[in-house]
């Protein structure tokens, strides 16, 4: 079925030289948002650092005392991200508490976060492992975010400069933290 | 100048509070006994709030362990006397704002419930003066109309038609 | 074999798109009508070729083809054959195959149904549709390809001896065929239910079929035909894709309330709402053009909407496929989010740089004026700023402020069901109104007389039907008035269609069945439109008494035990435990009977279902005893041990939620009405009809 065909003939358009303001703003306008579309989709890829300059944050432990990071430059971070409800946390707390009471005069400092977790279970959770490591809860969320971790345990070593060396997405046991530690002892005590 | 001191410490001593504000584990003894709250009332709580394990979920469907701890916190705090109110501000204060279902931040709220209202009375403002704009030219040009052919054929026969009237009347 | 097969075809398919794209091009140019007609041929080939690919891999996954990862990912030994086919759609590498498959049909068809009445339009609309073909069949060759196969490297280290590619690496074997099966993934047990089955290629259908009308705007904006010939040549296209699109939200919704187990249907999260941007800017589209064929007006406008609809679906489908928000839905992270936002970007900002550059010639220009304040046409412009409101506000809260939040202000911010059903219901509630005027409303001055006298019998209908809902015991003042502006609004479309068919049965002597179909002959668009009014009447009814009045309540019962709830009683009879179904899940079902007034009404099994194989694996699904008053949905909940002692159920009771899906069915037919043939009438009478209209 042939449909007529509703053309009508214009007269001569007037050809406008360019684009009127409008035009520009509007176009700018879909640039301008997808900038903003593409920075936040660039930040939703980043998964958690493995290197460079460890984020910056401040924490209050759960007994009250408040410390930035940067406070511990100079020694070894071992920043651990974990949950009283998450069970293989639960299986790598003693290896981290253990290894702390080995490491705590040599220089290395253990920082427990607790993610999504800071009731009355995380208190228990670390009554029960007699963790005696700072540990904070990470209000806000905002240091979780901050790592872009996505579960727990995660751990991150940080050295002596402030840099992460070595993340772990699973939970550790005392060989490979050990493994990590022991070579930026000896390199740093040079 | 001694005023200015006195501010001044006043500010640093409500400053040096703060850490232990926001360190504010909540108050409730966690040998409560919580027989006495009923789901119900935990998820009339619960379903106000999301977890931030689970992606965008309410707290009273996700069945993460995570959120299960919530719960149960939810219910401790209920037997122990807290209002849905304080509950609800414990938790935002302790997780932050995505814990609610609408951003608590006076800023951000402000900016995500004005933002679409600006962009829709724009774009109502945009149809009104469009629409002025036609109205405006119909009035200047009353024999409006495109210049379609048909329009002024249109015309032509009325014209035409009329003289006809005329002549057929005058006779 | 099939590995090759289907990886070949599909970079033959991709070559010949490109290659369309060319002689078309070229053709056009040059006038050749033989070029013109080559890249037509290459349309319909590529489209042969793409079949084959589809082809290959489902038939992979029917015959258990585990040497494919895709196959291994979605499919596993135990699933019944249903379902492997929906695996084809199951994960990202089938569905982007399957959506360039649908895309290449629609291509094809788009090219062979119009060639002769568009002809003009059709090297730009082969360019076009063949430009968005190759983008993602390209996306499915090099980024997320459904072909490549597991091997096996021993010589390898230790954890990277298990090498995915199509064709064999060296020094590599493939896994054993009994390895492979017992180790094969299986579908995701939220998707094996039947309404996910066929939600995403109906959803799929919509959003690609927006491409044609798109292709032909382009079309005209590159040709320089700026009159209403690219919007009639895509009328049946949009209406078809906004049905799919329709159904597929629906389907989506149904799937999300039986299987999710949360008691609703719709939880505005972000990749639902991405599906539903399209929607609404294509529901706008397609009432604005109504004003281009009839008026000749809003030119720029509606080629602003069909741009915007287009835009809208390749956002929807990356900002779902990268996982640019936190949803349910997400995909998993992969490396697709860049190629994806690259092709928004580029289709959004060349579509409209082009369309300016139209308008700047003045080739937009409107052929009328508005001739009064009180029309059709002033309603249906506010019958779009209402639409882009709602656009604007959904997209704002689900991706523009959380975006914005985190990036400017450093904050994680979530908006929940809450937040959108608190600020929008005024909106929504506005398109009613308009619902309610617009169609008593003439083309071009409405006397406020003639509209009083048109609306009186509606209003006094509605007015008396809310009576019912009072009877019903909703008496909540807000809701009262919120069913009075739906009920009017659905009054008015059958009032309309009564006097329609009382003044055609006046002139005509014929049985009512001719009469309705010769209304639907002579005027498709308007009767079909008002039955389509009428759904969506049955739906706002639906969801308001869904929304407002929801009772739910969770309570732990013993075996014998019971609960109640809204004049109902529910006694909770046993548990069975560990009963095995033919595709491998171990189900726990719980029976327990419904009783109203003493009288026992139904029994009710909501169950639990165990996917040992699976990661994701464990599925609630409820049980309901529906009606038409109401569902009364029942759901295992895990809360507590499950025992066969006792058990704890959540209970909803959603008010007259089944007219939810009974208006979406009544959509569905409206628009099959509205797409209905328009009946070819002698040219004199059309004329005199015209000008009927115009006075």
């Amino acid at each position: 079925m042939t449909e007529t065909m509703d053309y009508t003939p214009e007269e001569k358009p007037k050809n406008k030289e360019g684009f009127s303001i409008g035009s520009i703003v509007l176009l700018g306008s879909i640039v301008v948002a997808a900038v903003i579309v593409g920075i936040a989709l660039m930040r939703q890829n980043q998964v958690q650092p493995t290197g460079g300059r460890a984020p910056e944050f401040g924490f209050t432990t759960f007994d009250g005392e408040t410390f930035e990071l940067e406070d511990f430059r100079g020694q070894v971070v071992v920043l651990n991200f974990w949950a009283s409800w998450c069970g293989p946390c639960a299986y790598e707390a003693p290896d981290l508490q253990y290894l702390w009471e080995e490491y705590e005069d040599d220089g290395v400092v253990f920082i427990g976060i607790a993610y999504a977790d800071n009731g009355p279970n995380s208190l228990a959770f670390l009554e029960r492992y007699g963790i005696t490591y700072y540990n904070a809860p990470d209000v806000g969320t905002y240091i979780s975010e901050l790592y872009r971790i996505e579960g727990v345990p995660e751990t991150f070593v940080i050295d002596q400069n402030g840099d992460i060396v070595e993340f772990f997405l699973a939970p550790v046991d005392e060989l490979q933290l050990t493994a990590v530690i022991d070579p930026l002892l000896e390199g740093g005590s040079q | 100048m001694r005023l200015k001191i006195v501010l001044l410490s006043i500010l640093i001593a409500l400053l040096a509070t703060l850490p232990a504000l926001a360190q504010d584990t909540p108050p409730i003894d966690p040998d409560v006994d919580t027989s006495g709250i009923t789901d119900d009332q935990v998820n009339a709580i619960a379903n106000q709030l999301y977890c931030p394990v689970c992606e965008n979920i309410p707290l009273d469907t996700c069945g993460t362990l995570a959120c299960e701890d919530w719960r149960q916190e939810i219910r401790a705090m209920l037997a122990g006397g807290m209002s849905e109110e304080a509950i609800i501000d414990n938790f935002v204060r302790r997780f932050g704002d995505r814990v609610v279902s609408s951003p608590r931040d006076p800023f951000i709220s402000a900016m995500s419930i004005i933002t679409p209202w600006l962009v829709a009375l724009f774009a109502a403002g945009f149809a009104i003066v469009h629409v002025m704009k036609w109205n405006q030219s119909r009035s200047e040009t009353p024999v409006a109309d495109s210049g379609k052919d048909k329009n002024s054929t249109e015309n032509n026969r009325n014209s035409y038609m009329e003289q006809l009237e005329k002549d057929l009347a005058g006779k | 074999m099939l590995a090759e097969v289907g990886y070949l075809s599909l970079i033959i398919a991709f070559g010949i798109s490109l290659y369309a794209i060319v002689a078309a091009f070229i053709g056009e140019r040059n006038h050749t009508e033989s070029m013109v007609r080559s890249a037509r041929n290459a349309v319909l080939v590529a489209f042969g070729m793409v079949t084959v690919s589809t082809g290959a891999l489902l038939y992979a996954l029917m015959v258990e083809d585990y040497t494919i990862s895709y196959v291994w990912s979605v499919t596993s030994p135990s699933m019944p054959e249903f379902y492997r086919a929906t695996a084809l759609w199951g994960s990202q590498e089938g569905s982007l195959l399957f959506w360039s498959f649908l895309m290449a049909a629609f291509a094809a068809a788009a090219v062979v149904l119009n060639w002769k009445s568009h002809r003009r339009l059709m090297p730009g609309v082969i360019v076009y549709t063949m430009a968005v073909l190759a983008f993602f069949l390209g996306v499915s060759i090099w980024v997320e390809n459904p072909f490549v196969r597991w091997w096996l490297d021993s010589g390898a280290p230790e954890g990277q001896q298990v090498l995915q590619a199509v064709f064999q690496p060296a020094g590599t074997v493939q896994p054993t065929a009994t390895r492979l099966a017992e180790t094969a993934n299986g579908l995701n047990p939220l998707l094996r239910h039947f309404g996910m089955a066929i939600h995403p290629p109906m959803l799929y259908l919509g959003f690609v079929g927006f491409l044609i009308p798109f292709a032909f705007a382009m079309a005209a904006l590159a040709s320089g035909d700026l009159s209403t010939n690219w919007i009639k040549a895509s009328r049946r296209w949009t209406l078809t894709s906004w049905l799919f699109l329709s159904l597929g939200l629906m389907l989506g919704g149904r799937w999300a309330y039986d299987v999710l187990g949360w008691g609703g249907y719709w939880a505005w999260d972000p990749v639902e709402n991405a599906a539903l941007l399209p929607w609404l800017v294509g529901t706008a589209f397609l009432h604005s053009v109504m004003i281009q064929e009839k008026r000749g007006m809003l030119k720029a406008w509606n080629m602003a909407l069909v741009l915007g609809t287009f835009s809208a679906v390749i956002f929807g489908t990356f900002a779902t496929r990268s996982g640019l928000v936190e949803s349910v839905h997400s995909f998993a992270r992969s490396g697709i989010g860049v190629p994806m936002f690259l092709f928004w970007f580029g289709v959004t900002f060349i579509s409209t740089a082009m369309a300016l550059w139209r308008y700047n010639q003045g080739m937009l220009k409107d052929e009328h004026e508005f001739k009064s304040l009180f029309s059709r046409e002033t309603l249906f412009v506010v019958n779009n700023v209402v639409f882009l409101a709602i656009f604007f506000a959904v997209f704002w809260w689900s991706f523009g402020a959380p975006i914005v939040s985190e990036l400017f202000f450093n904050k994680v911010v979530t908006y929940g069901e809450a937040h959108f059903n608190q600020y929008l219901w005024p909106l929504l509630l506005a398109l009613y109104v308009l619902m309610g005027i617009a169609p008593l409303s003439a083309w071009g001055y409405t006397s406020v007389k003639r509209f009083g006298k048109a609306i009186l019998i509606p209003v006094i209908l509605s007015v008396v039907s809310l009576g019912v809902f009072f009877m019903m015991g909703m008496t909540d003042v807000l809701s009262l008035v919120g069913y009075w502006i739906v009920l009017l609004a659905g009054w008015v479309a059958i009032y309309e269609t009564y006097r329609g068919f009382m003044a055609r049965q006046k002139i005509h002597n014929e049985n009512p069945l001719q009469t309705v179909a010769a209304l639907l002959q002579r005027n498709p668009r308007r009767y079909g439109g008002y039955l389509i009014h009428l759904g969506v009447t049955i739906i706002g009814i639906g969801i308001i008494g869904s929304t407002v009045y929801q009772a739910e309540t969770q309570q732990t019962l013993e075996t014998g035990e019971s609960l109640e709830i809204g004049g109902y009683t529910l006694t909770y009879h046993r548990l069975d435990t560990g009963l095995v179904s033919s595709d491998g899940r171990i189900i726990d079902r719980a029976t327990l009977t419904l009783s109203r007034n003493g009288r026992e009404i139904d029994v009710i099994s909501p169950r639990r279902d165990f996917f040992p194989e699976s990661e994701m694996n464990t599925m609630t699904i409820a049980d309901a005893h529906s009606s038409l008053e109401n569902d009364f949905y029942v759901l295992l909940v895990g809360w507590e041990e499950i025992s066969t002692q006792r058990a704890t159920f959540k209970v909803y009771i959603n008010p007259l939620i089944n007219l939810v899906w009974w208006g979406g069915i009544v959509l569905i037919v409206g628009t099959l009405a509205a797409s209905w043939p328009h009946a070819i009438l002698p040219v004199r009478v059309r004329e005199t009809m015209r000008k009927g209209r115009e006075q």
